[in-house]
């Protein structure tokens, strides 16, 4: 037990907490005061403000931390997460394992992206700097207001407990230690594009100089997300143990419509700084993917969703969020009805058969997708609050709505980066897209005959991953031969010089075949995946697929905090053995199966162990293919996103290398 | 003796038929599986009957699976379970004036947006061609030499 300073230092997070909550304020009033005081010094106040904030709010979070590592059970949130038993990695993972530390978690991301863009852009855009922060800080300041008014998760109990409850069981796990942070740096990142849109749109600030910026910030934020999705999805699978990994479940939605959204957002950016179109469409992307995330937060806090990733909450926070949000978007979008036409760019010639057009129909599907997923989220809420009737939307029909807008992705996905710029010449298109469609076809013609009579989406899916693939790969082999015949180079120099000198292209090349991966991953998991369900006694072997596995009896097992039978089951084909777990936990009164999985690059066997009636064990085994897939695709996606950004890192050295010899020159 | 052909015909079509109604277990099993995983379980978080580890669910399961031994169709059983429970337990909403909207959404947006986009482009398509980026001077053109000289 802690005593005497170490146990009221919470108080000092407290403290910082308010005080930041007032800094925030102050950070969005300041140019506004500038403006009306006409003292123009203020403005800088919001800049300098930021910074303090992030340092208030990191005292505040490491408060928390501190009372979590040392048991500090006069803190309330600390009682009802944590107790003597949990791991240190837990421990500290508890800041994000309860509804009220995950929110400051969330505040104190949105502080840190503030800073550093308060650090980004003292030199680059210093006079509208004052402005973005201003917009950054009244959102920092309506969230803290919910965390200090409505989740304060720095409330002491009094009595202090001997011992706290127990975190969440089925957050103990690395997945979800990892997975809200990403998910937040995701969410709260695309504050970040919406802060730069809202000062563009206050101050006239025409958005060819800034939108390069964002993009930056946007792919940052796309990347997280994108991570985010797929631990959470990792999570879901090794943890929950229903054998799947996706379940369209309205919180998973709730991060998917951002992507969505997001998605759009990154590639027609791009758009625009190529041939300068699509300002106000890019303006309202990027208000609306900030939206699905503030809609996000509200469906998951406010308690109007049942889901296994939401948040049991207080009244009264759903009102404050569902108030916060409709205050937002109502600025928002009324801002951009007001003062958008000044973004507009003049109307210039596109072709249908361009790069701009295929970015235009990806914008398009993308959009399409995403309000699919919003209605089909929304509208059972809508229905049983209006009209009281209960109806379920759930993946039966996200499946059937969704795979075909994906399929229709794909084929956009192959064209899109064959065509040129302004007007593609028809003709070699038609050129470039016969060995693809060929080798698509061929592999689609082999799904049919290997596999025969499966669903439609397997030979579909299969055959366009391989026509996206060939066109990736053949569009890479032409860009190095034209480089061999121009620079009389080696096969290997030149694709280096090719691949190294055009890293946001080729990037997003490596992200498009991180897709693919997953697709191949999602159509075999989804659609070749068995099961069975049986009760077992020690000796019986059970065959499912190719896989025959062998009960061989369970023993009791320990864990820090847990307690467990713990199955043993042996794979005869491999040899390889599975240790499914039915855990109870100190201070819960759930049981929680803990699945266990084999994993080889073609297939997963994934066991789970239930109850036992009379002697026998209920089984539940799963062969679940390519599921490996997805996780390599997710990093692939990663990777070809960070090599994709590096040359911006890149240009700047050279920038900073070569500026000397510019200047002597001019 | 054309009629006779007939008969047997029409025997040897149906006596295989008949005796089909013993169906294997392992495909009551994943018509189970199918039946299921479009069924909500009713007392968990959105999850289906399919996947869900409640006692609820197992019972439901466990019906399913005797309603399909007893030769009743998928149709006939998720009927049942509609009759029982409403509209609320199909993961998959009807086609119904409730849940028309969430099929006819997706098909019209997708028609309003691809017409929208269809319409700007071929507007557009007559607009004048962007003006190109300005060609590079003799200066420009040296200081290009001179850093690549560098490198």
């Amino acid at each position: 037990m802690v005593s005497g300073v170490s146990l009221n230092l919470i108080e000092l997070g407290h403290f910082a907490a308010y005080l930041a909550f007032f800094v925030a304020i102050t950070q969005a009033l300041a140019p506004l005061a500038a403006r009306v005081f006409k003292a123009p010094g203020l403005r800088t106040v919001s800049v300098n403000a930021a910074a303090l904030l992030f340092l208030l709010t990191t005292v505040g979070a490491l408060t928390i931390v501190y009372s979590l590592l040392t048991n500090n059970f006069s803190v309330l949130y600390v009682a009802s997460n944590s107790n003597t038993h949990l791991p240190i990695f837990y421990k500290i993972a508890a800041l994000w394992g309860g509804h009220r530390g995950s929110l400051y978690l969330w505040v104190w991301i949105m502080t840190g992206y503030a800073a550093a863009v308060a650090y980004h852009g003292r030199s680059r855009y210093p006079d509208r700097l004052p402005v973005i922060m201003a917009v950054e800080g009244a959102l920092i300041a309506g969230f803290y207001g919910l965390i200090l008014f409505l989740s304060d998760p720095f409330t002491r109990l009094f009595p202090i407990p001997a011992q706290g409850q127990n975190m969440n069981p089925l957050l103990q796990d690395p997945g979800m230690v990892i997975h809200p942070p990403m998910l937040y740096m995701g969410y709260v990142g695309f504050s970040i594009p919406f802060s730069f849109a809202m000062a563009a749109l206050l101050t006239n600030w025409k958005s060819e100089l800034w939108i390069g910026h964002t993009r930056r910030w946007a792919l940052f934020a796309w990347g997280f997300l994108t991570a985010g999705i797929i631990f959470g999805a990792w999570w879901s699978y090794y943890v929950l143990g229903w054998g799947g990994y996706w379940g369209w479940d309205p919180v998973e939605n709730a991060s998917f419509m951002p992507w969505l959204m997001g998605t759009a957002l990154i590639h027609s950016i791009s758009v625009q700084e190529r041939r300068r179109m699509l300002h106000t469409w890019n303006i309202f992307l990027i208000i609306t993917t900030f939206a699905l995330s503030l809609l996000g937060t509200f469906l998951v806090r406010s308690g109007v969703l049942a889901s296994v990733h939401a948040f049991s909450a207080a009244p009264g926070q759903g009102i404050y969020l569902l108030t916060f949000m409709v205050v937002v978007l109502t600025l928002a979008f009324g801002l951009f009805l007001v003062k958008g036409g000044y973004q507009q760019a003049e109307e210039s010639f596109i072709s249908p058969f361009s790069r701009e057009s295929m970015f235009i129909w990806n914008n398009v599907i993308f959009t399409v997708a995403c309000a699919s997923v919003l209605l089909g989220t929304l509208y059972p809420l809508f229905l049983q609050a209006a009209t009281g009737a209960r109806i379920s939307v759930g993946p039966p029909y996200f499946d059937l709505v969704m795979v075909p807008i994906f399929l229709i992705m794909l084929v956009v996905m192959a064209i899109g980066p064959l065509v040129s710029w302004r007007k593609a010449n028809v003709l070699k298109l038609r050129g470039r897209l016969v060995a693809p469609t060929l080798v698509g076809v061929a592999f689609a013609a082999l799904v049919v005959v290997v596999w025969g009579p499966v669903y439609w989406t397997a030979p579909v899916a299969v055959g366009l991953v391989a026509f996206v693939a060939t066109s990736i790969f053949a569009n890479l082999a032409r860009a190095v031969a034209q480089r061999r015949k121009q620079h009389k180079e080696g096969l290997a120099q030149a694709f280096m010089a090719t691949v190294l000198g055009n890293r946001r292209h080729y990037g997003g090349m490596i992200v498009h075949m991180g897709i693919l991966v997953i697709v191949i991953g999602l159509t075999g998991s989804g659609l070749f995946a068995s099961s069975k369900l049986v009760m077992m006694a020690p000796g019986d072997i059970l065959q499912v697929a190719h896989e025959r596995v062998r009960f061989d009896g369970t023993r009791n097992v320990r864990g820090p905090d847990y307690t467990a039978v713990q199955g043993r089951l042996t794979i005869l084909n491999n040899g390889a053995q599975l240790r499914p777990e039915q855990r109870v936990f100190f201070g819960s009164p759930m049981q929680v199966e803990r699945p266990s999985v084999n994993s080889t690059p073609l297939r997963d066997v994934y066991v789970d162990i239930g109850d036992k009636h009379d002697g026998k064990w209920e089984i539940h085994l799963f062969v679940n293919p390519l599921v490996n897939f997805i996780w390599t695709g997710g990093g692939i996606v990663i990777g070809g996103l960070a090599f994709s950004l590096s040359d911006y890192v890149r240009r700047r050295k050279h920038a900073v290398a070569t500026s000397g010899a510019v200047a002597s020159h001019s | 003796m054309r009629r006779l052909t007939w008969m047997v015909l029409l025997w040897a079509w149906l006596v295989p038929s008949m005796a089909a109604t013993v169906v294997h277990e392992s495909v009551i099993h994943r018509r189970e599986i199918a039946i299921a995983s479009k069924l909500r379980c009713t007392v968990c978080q959105a999850e289906s009957l399919a996947v869900s580890q409640a006692g609820l669910a197992r019972d439901m399961r466990k019906l399913i699976r005797q309603k399909l031994r007893a030769g009743e169709t998928p149709a006939q059983i998720r009927a049942y379970f509609v009759k029982r429970y409403g509209d609320y337990i199909l993961l998959k909403p009807p086609f119904d004036p409730l849940g028309a909207i969430l099929w006819i959404w997706p098909f019209a947006l997708a028609a309003a947006f691809g017409g929208v986009a269809i319409a700007v482009m071929r507007r557009r398509a007559h607009a004048p061609m962007p003006p190109s980026a300005p060609e590079l001077g003799p200066e420009d053109q040296a200081r290009i030499e001179a850093l690549t000289r560098q490198e």
